[in-house]
């Protein structure tokens, strides 16, 4: 959402970037989660009626988990990193997600989280979060890089506008997508999402979006990012979510319920596939690359 | 098979149970009974005026307190049949409500026994806020030498008078998918081979999903969206919907009275239904 946003900043003056929050940490929190959060997950990301084994945990061959409901659980240390950021007017940019077990149905997961980055982009300024899932015996199950704007926040001076480490640069593509999938999001679909763990009224609440620029209440960029997730999951995995290693993409435009988004993937080069979303009025998710096993 | 007495339901009820609900839970059964993105006031816990919640939404502690006695009967031969529910003052947003459930009558049909059952709820200062009543048709459960109850009031739409109010929407092909997170996990919602098995080509829509779209539309357009003008709403299941079929809803005006009636194209889904608002 930084380039369509950037320009909209609304006028409030917003502080720089505080390059101390790198190394912040969030208290490590237990996320206990069960076969309602996956398949409530599953509805607010376009699952429907019938990919029946992400929505019931009586599916015959069981209930699968989306490798982005990881994002569920990352919900849970937001609110210890609200009261750092809240002075800065975020939205968030991209995520990397990396499955190192694939996800139950049911479960007690240890999430930790920490600031790792903080990047001077020039007009924004971009705050790079890790966040680790571990089993109750230390075993690791998800980490994910979180990427989030801070709008108007940027040109910290003195410091170069630079490149994240692991950012991934634009899909260089010469051919038409292998797979694409349009789907219309629903008017009420940021409200679903917002149930998944979510406190954030950019999202629901018109007058807060609008004071933030936005003409209405925009989905949330991880919704979008699950719709795409569950597009390659069905169409490159067979419907096997624990085909799916790794997943990233860039959040580069807003996505608003109703509007009709596109997922286009590229079949993949030496196990890694290439994606994108897009609107009608343009991308939305680019960078997107996913580690297929 | 399961075969309890019927007289030995009769008295059945349970302990108050104080059970509490979050923003959460009344945002997921808006959206569960079709609630529209611009109904900001169902969906949005910091709304303007407060977050409403639908009068519906009691059935969710019913069933969820309902769950021992639906354990002694055989759920093949029973029939929901009918739904009532009468608020006495708005469903707080989130807060403790104390809850008990009872059978309330059993009446002996002959072949079949009709027991009505319920649960009554008041809030944090012992005030009461719902009450309802579930009408169930339990096959073969009659003979037992009880009383047959009273003969059911006719309540159809004025003939040849057109209704006050009609509201047409199509319910979602995932509808079931997301009502059952309320806490409604009957098979026949969502498994395609159990619903074969019943009788059905797909999974159904829950009769109470029904029933809360009716709710929805009659706080809309019988309560000008303000919740704490509804009374009551009854309704008889006459035929199953299935998700992605069109649903109408249609009231007529009696005084403080709304006759009610649901369709779709297949024909009437709700009968015999009437709704009470200030």
């Amino acid at each position: 959402m930084v380039e369509a946003s950037t320009a909209q900043t609304s006028s409030r003056r917003v502080p720089k970037a505080d390059l101390a929050l790198i190394g912040r940490e969030a208290q490590p929190v237990w996320f206990e989660y069960g076969p309602r959060d996956v398949a409530l997950y599953a509805l607010s990301v376009g699952a429907g009626a019938r990919d029946i084994s992400f929505i019931w945990d009586g599916a015959p061959n069981g209930m699968r988990v989306l490798p982005s409901f990881c994002l569920v659980a990352m919900n849970a240390v937001g609110p210890q990193f609200n009261d750092l950021i809240h002075r800065y007017q975020k939205v968030e940019a991209g995520e990397t997600i990396r499955i190192h077990r694939p996800l139950e149905p049911a479960g007690r997961l240890l999430i930790r989280a920490r600031i790792e980055d903080v990047v001077d982009k020039g007009s924004f300024a971009l705050l790079v979060t890790k966040i680790h899932g571990e089993d109750a015996e230390g075993g690791p199950v998800f980490e994910i890089d979180c990427s989030a704007a801070l709008l108007g926040s940027g040109g910290l001076g003195g410091l170069p506008a630079r490149t994240a480490a692991g950012e991934r640069r634009p899909i260089a593509v010469g051919r038409l997508p292998d797979v694409e999938v349009s789907e219309t999001i629903p008017e009420t679909q940021a409200a679903l999402y917002q149930l998944n763990g979510v406190d954030d009224p950019l999202h629901v609440d018109p007058a807060f979006a609008r004071s933030r620029g936005f003409s209405r209440p925009i989905l949330h960029g991880p919704c979008t990012f699950g719709y795409a997730t569950r597009v390659l999951v069905q169409r490159l995995c067979g419907g096997d979510p624990s085909r799916l290693r790794e997943i990233g993409a860039r959040f580069s435009s807003p996505v608003y319920p109703g509007d009709r988004l596109s997922v286009e993937a590229w079949t993949p080069k030496d196990g890694v596939a290439s994606f994108q979303a897009r609107t009608q009025r343009g991308p939305v998710l680019t960078h997107g690359h996913a580690v297929l096993g | 098979m399961n075969d309890v007495s019927m007289p030995s339901l009769i008295g059945w009820k349970t302990e108050p149970v104080v059970l509490e609900h979050t923003w959460n839970d009344v945002v997921l059964y808006a959206l569960g009974i079709g609630a529209r993105a611009e109904q900001l006031g169902f969906l949005y816990e910091n709304a303007p005026g407060g977050l409403q919640v639908f009068p519906s939404w009691a059935v969710v502690p019913e069933k969820r307190l309902t769950r021992d006695l639906e354990a002694k009967l055989d759920h093949t031969r029973m029939l929901h049949g009918e739904q009532l529910i009468r608020q006495f003052r708005p469903i707080p947003p989130s807060g403790k409500l104390t809850v008990f459930a009872e059978v309330k009558n059993i009446y002996d049909k002959g072949k079949a026994a009709v027991i009505h059952s319920g649960a009554t709820a008041a809030d944090e200062s012992g005030r009461p806020v719902f009450e309802t009543v579930t009408v169930g048709f339990y096959r073969g459960g009659g003979g037992f030498g009880g009383d047959p109850g009273p003969k059911a009031e006719p309540l159809d739409p004025p003939a040849g008078t057109a209704p006050t109010w009609t509201q047409t929407e199509t319910i979602p092909a995932h509808q079931h998918a997301l009502y059952r997170l309320n806490g409604d996990h009957n098979p026949l919602h969502i498994d395609p081979e159990f619903a074969k098995r019943s009788g059905f080509d797909r999974p159904i829509l829950h009769g109470l999903c029904t029933y809360g779209f009716a709710t929805r539309m009659i706080v809309e357009r019988a309560c000008d969206g303000d919740v704490s003008r509804f009374r009551e709403f009854k309704a008889r299941f006459a035929d199953v919907v299935f998700p992605g079929e069109p649903l109408t809803v249609s009231g007529w005006k009696q005084g403080d009275r709304h006759i009610v009636q649901a369709s779709t194209p297949r024909g009437i889904v709700l009968s015999n239904a009437y709704a009470v608002v200030e």
